[in-house]
């Protein structure tokens, strides 16, 4: 896939005889968002390598990049992995979330190497102030607040090209200017055609306080995209004063953290004080309470008719499922040191108010808490990610690309993934260059990018470590190892986080080298030992003699170990993926008529028509499609001279 | 793969004589067959008589009753124009009926001959069945015995499909268990599965993979014929005996011993009773003696081939008109291969009959006891090739086979690991064993995928905070 453009242009200013103002960049970035704000990064560090590329990021108001709309927390399982993969592939995320974080926490850190996840909670307020900063450090980045009201395409040798989008502002110098650009990338998050629910009030907005991006849902309906409705919620907010906070269970951090990213420094890490959670529950008469005012929850009035996430339900569905529950845990988690909110992680809800209120204050140490914000629902627009191919650019129209939410995502962690893909490929596009994609066995990022392809969405997708069927291979201590030379070649890593993959590589040779000749206290060979289970990286530490960060590098260790501890099974995985490889990879024609092939089903071609797979494994993964049909489908491409 | 626009013919039914012999046409070139073999093309399906006229019978105003087995494209096996024709099970006129179907290709729509296994093949691809019901019509056409017979059945009609689809849904609910104590340990509500009843019911699992698998699973499918000496002294009647088998003269029968010289090869014609025994080659060989020098060289050379072709034999018959069985020349040689021997009392008519459990008393001549002998035969000749031991279902396609036999090792695997004995034990390990048995099951019964595991997990625990 190539690009029309031949790249390099600055942004100039200049008056169009037709409809006035024109701006031109590269890349513009619609949404300022963790895709938005990821895939603007990822041009600006493009740009940087030498590109020379301008990026526009559009957003409604700058002062809310980087925002936090639900819980302040980043990582998780599965979701730390991909915030390190982000990392590995110079992204930002990591680096804002240790700058910022409050509370750090490796989840399932006795379970083995591959499922361990870091998760942090940040100061919201200064997560975003961080990344807007961030992204005001790049020359390549110009931030426009406006909204958009038109994306502008025009036809290219029998193909839809974007042209640029239209814009509405209130700044006088944005409003109605027509920008320009070889590729646009929308990251419109829960803003498409927003829609909150509280009881049975409903607002048109996005977040809590923000109204609605209206006029670009109507744009890709225009365009022939095929639009979906999706429904996520949280819970209110609670003042700390107002709390019974130190009667309360205490839930702590981690005391000697690792940071989420290859740059931060370890001596100034972690950058803010350190806080702790508290733990409390709901109660019978909470459940009581939901159950009798269930006729009031729009969830079940039918005043929400989308699809909500199975993993992150609300409070009101909790009851109702789970009916044989009499409580439900609820994490009391502060938000941030410059205010005293404390968001209520666990009671997700669009009750209405006075129901939530009493719910509150039927939760054990809460009894008198002060609600700074009331829980809601909100419903939005997707585009179905069929629609997209696995580089994040749509199928229906050159150069416009999807990330995050827009595509049927939820968590920020996922956002920014699908921001950093739909980044490279929009500068790569801009350029002329050939897009690129990651392969399930490489990232979680290209697991979930896969899967948005194959998949119909029935909830915002979520990511799971039980996903990746390479786990033992996507682990978080190897992020870099894994992508940090790819994003290299993409031009995504600098010079300085080049020289640390380096001196990691000589690192991981050297110790691997130890470990062979060494044995541990019992006399055994290391090489053994290093198997058995329970036998851990700080073990290897100790048998080594080698303290993390003085005599080795941080890090290393993780590595050795978790590659020594799973050896057999790495290789078994390595052994399955060469064994699909030639199939994965092989690539279906460029708009190749699968309703005429013959002998295969009417729905097989349905699915495959709609999805219009990109390879013979992402056929092979689309509902409905069996090992027969791939042979139908190779033996029609061999007819038609295209099995390559 | 052959191009599927081709119009392929075939004999469709087993090669030898028959009382009905099948040719079967699939292709868009089949009116244009029926049209020049039987002057008619019915455009009904169905069955219809019709005269055969073969090229060269039009002269001496020849023709033959058959029948057209008819079906249009999209009511047929394979989906596409189709017709058998059902005629007298002669191979010679058999042959002759697709060299003339042949005979009708033009470059624009090629008629040739069809693959082992290409109508099935067209079957699948046009979706008329699932590739594990295609599986089961080869496994029935190569069927060794009636137990085989079966179980390809079972693979048709489903039931098979079922066992393993069973097996894949409890490594679905088994996996789910395992995984939601790694994706949600942080969700109070999540109760992993204890190890001591993940290890129970994967041992109910490994029973069944047991069971599907069988205890006699063939290595490989040995499609060769079964070899089989005809052994024992010279004027032992071996030759009558052989003949009396084929069904004609073929070695020269003498009184003088020792007529045969040359080791004679020919292919036994199948019991029609037993049509899924492996194919038989008899080897008739000279009488084994002491031999002397005034033999002379043929005579010596006659003996090295003859006792060559021993070595070489899956099973021995070994002739004895006496009934002794103790030639010391003949008792050697058996005794030093670890083939299968067939104690045959030829020549019974000269004695009072009788059986014994060791031996089967024959007369060539009259053919008494002929028919005994063929299934004695083709007994031997399954139980060499290993067929005897009951076959379980999953063991009769190599795929199934060798996909159980990897989910079973998988499953194992995973059982070693939750061992309560090990003091500690890595879940993410186990979830990688029992994913890995899941894909390979998947590759027989249906993938199953990680979004219906995840699915699995949210169905049976309140998750999210």
């Amino acid at each position: 896939m190539l690009a029309g453009g031949d790249g390099g242009a600055r942004a100039v200013l200049f008056w169009s005889a037709m409809s006035g103002v024109v701006r031109e960049f590269d890349v513009v970035v619609v949404g300022g968002g963790h895709a938005g704000a990821e895939a603007a990064w990822a041009c600006a560090n493009i740009a940087d390598a030498g590109a020379g590329l301008r990026v526009g990021l559009v957003t409604l108001d700058p002062e809310k990049i980087g925002a936090m709309s639900c819980n302040p927390a980043v990582g998780g399982l599965a979701k730390g992995q991909m915030v390190r993969e982000v990392d590995a592939l110079g992204g930002l995320m990591g680096l804002a979330t240790d700058a910022t974080g409050i509370m750090f926490k490796t989840l399932n850190a006795t379970r083995g190497p591959a499922v361990r996840s870091p998760r942090a909670q940040c100061d919201r307020h200064a997560y975003a102030r961080e990344v807007q900063r961030l992204l005001r450090s790049r020359e390549a980045i110009t931030i426009i607040g406006a909204s958009v009201e038109r994306i502008c395409t025009e036809a290219r040798g029998g193909r839809r090209v974007v042209r640029g989008v239209v814009l509405k502002s209130v700044d006088a110098a944005w409003d109605g200017v027509e920008v320009r650009a070889r590729a646009v990338v929308l990251t419109t998050g829960t803003f498409m055609r927003g829609l909150m629910h509280r009881g049975d009030a409903q607002t048109e907005g996005g977040r809590e306080g923000e109204g609605p991006a209206r006029g670009i849902s109507g744009a890709l309906r225009e365009m022939g995209f095929e639009l979906g409705r999706l429904k996520t919620g949280t819970p209110p907010r609670l003042r700390r004063g107002s709390l019974d906070w130190d009667g309360l269970d205490e839930d702590g951090g981690e005391v000697a953290p690792t940071p989420f990213s290859e740059m931060t420094e370890r001596g100034a890490f972690p950058v803010l004080e350190q806080v702790s959670c508290r733990v409390t529950r709901t109660t019978e008469a909470g459940h009581a309470l939901i159950r009798e005012n269930l006729h009031r929850a729009p969830m079940y009035t039918g005043q929400i008719e989308s699809v909500g996430p199975r993993y992150c339900p609300s409070i009101e569905d909790k009851v109702v499922r789970f009916a044989d529950r009499s409580s439900h845990h609820v994490f009391l988690e502060p938000e941030s040191h410059e205010s005293d909110w404390v968001y209520c992680n666990g009671i997700a809800t669009s009750l209405p108010v006075d129901v939530q209120e009493r719910l509150v204050h039927s939760m054990p140490g809460c009894e008198r808490a002060e609600v700074v914000q009331w829980g809601y629902a909100v419903e939005y627009d997707m585009v179905r990610p069929h629609q997209i191919d696995a580089t994040g650019m749509t199928k229906l129209v050159d150069g416009l690309f999807l990330a995050g939410q827009i595509n049927g995502t939820s968590g920020y962690e996922e956002a920014a993934g699908q921001g950093v893909v739909a980044g490279v490929n929009a500068a790569r596009w801009a350029m002329g260059e050939a897009l690129v994609t990651l392969g399930r066995e490489q990232a979680y990022i290209g697991v979930m990018m896969d899967d948005l392809v194959t998949k119909t969405p029935v909830e915002p997708y979520r990511m799971f470590t039980s996903r990746a069927e390479h786990r033992l291979i996507l682990r978080a201590d190897n992020a870099a190892d894994r992508l940090t030379e790819l994003g290299r070649a993409w031009g995504l890593v600098s010079d300085a986080r080049w020289a640390l993959l380096e001196r990691r590589r000589a690192e991981l040779e050297r110790v691997d080298v130890l470990v062979e000749s060494a044995r541990c206290a019992d006399g055994a060979w290391l090489r053994d030992a290093v198997r058995r289970p329970g036998y851990e990286a700080a073990d290897l530490a100790r048998d080594l003699a080698l303290r993390p960060g003085v005599d080795v590098m941080w890090g290393v260790l993780e590595t050795v170990h978790a590659e020594r501890a799973y050896e057999g099974y790495i290789r078994r995985q390595h052994a399955e993926i060469r064994r699909h490889s030639s199939m994965e990879r092989r690539a279906i024609p460029d708009g190749f008529d699968f309703a005429r092939i013959e002998g295969l089903r009417s729905e097989t071609k349905r699915n495959l028509s709609r999805f219009r797979p990109a390879t013979i494994g992402q056929a092979s993964r689309l509902e409905g499609v069996n090992p027969t049909d791939i042979t139908v489908l190779l033996v029609a491409m061999q007819r038609s001279g295209a099995a390559g | 793969m052959l191009p599927t626009e081709d119009t392929i013919v075939a004999v469709a039914s087993p090669a030898g004589r028959a009382a009905r012999g099948i040719v079967r046409v699939d292709g868009a070139a089949t009116p244009a067959i029926l049209r020049a073999l039987t002057g008619e093309v019915p455009d009904e399906r169905g069955v219809r008589r019709a005269r055969l006229r073969l090229r060269g019978w039009e002269a001496h105003d020849l023709s033959m009753a058959c029948l057209v087995l008819r079906a249009r494209a999209g009511r047929s096996y394979t989906g596409g124009e189709s017709a058998e024709l059902i005629l007298p099970g002669n191979p010679h006129l058999l042959r002759r009926i697709v060299d003339d179907a042949l005979s009708v290709s033009t470059p624009e729509r090629i008629v040739r001959g069809a693959l082992p296994g290409e109508f099935t093949a067209r079957a699948m691809l046009a979706g008329r069945m699932t590739s594990e019901q295609a599986e089961g019509v080869q496994a029935l056409v190569s069927a060794g015995n009636a137990h085989e017979h079966a179980l390809a059945r079972s693979l048709l009609d489903g039931s098979t499909g079922d066992r393993y689809r069973a097996v894949a849904d409890e490594l679905a609910v088994l996996l789910a268990l395992v995984e939601s104590g790694i994706d949600f340990t942080d969700e109070e509500d999540v109760v992993p599965i204890a190890p001591a009843e993940l290890c129970a019911r994967l041992g109910k699992l490994d029973v069944e993979m047991v069971s599907l698998l069988g205890p006699g699973s063939r290595a490989t499918v040995d499609e060769s014929p079964v070899r089989m000496a005809l052994v024992g002294a010279p004027n032992a009647g071996k030759s009558t005996l052989f003949n009396a088998l084929l069904g004609r003269e073929r070695a020269i029968v003498s009184e003088q011993a020792g007529t045969t010289r040359d080791v004679i090869a020919e292919a036994l014609p199948r019991d029609p009773m037993m049509p899924h025994a492996p194919a038989i080659e008899l080897l008739d060989l000279a009488g084994l003696d002491a031999g002397s020098a005034s033999d002379g060289r043929a005579h010596g050379a006659a003996q090295l081939a003859a006792r060559d072709a021993i070595g070489a034999a899956d099973a021995i018959v070994w002739c004895d008109p006496s009934g002794q069985f103790d030639d010391a020349k003949v008792a050697h040689l058996v005794a030093e291969r670890p083939a299968m021997v067939l104690r045959v009392r030829t020549k019974a008519d000269l004695v009072a009959p009788q059986d014994t459990g060791e031996m089967l008393a024959v007369c060539a001549l009259d053919g008494w006891r002929m028919d005994a002998l063929h299934r004695a035969l083709c007994d031997a000749a399954t139980t060499v090739r290993g067929y005897s031991t009951p076959l379980a279902p999953g063991s009769l396609v190599s795929r199934h086979r060798a996909a159980l036999q990897e989910a079973q090792r998988c499953v194992r695997e995973a059982m070693e690991l939750i061992n309560p004995a090990r003091e500690a034990h890595s879940i993410e390990l186990v979830a990688s064993s029992l994913r890995l048995a899941l894909d390979r099951i998947g590759e027989i019964a249906g993938r199953i995928e990680p979004d219906d595991i995840i699915g699995r997990i949210f169905a049976t625990f309140c998750i999210g905070k």
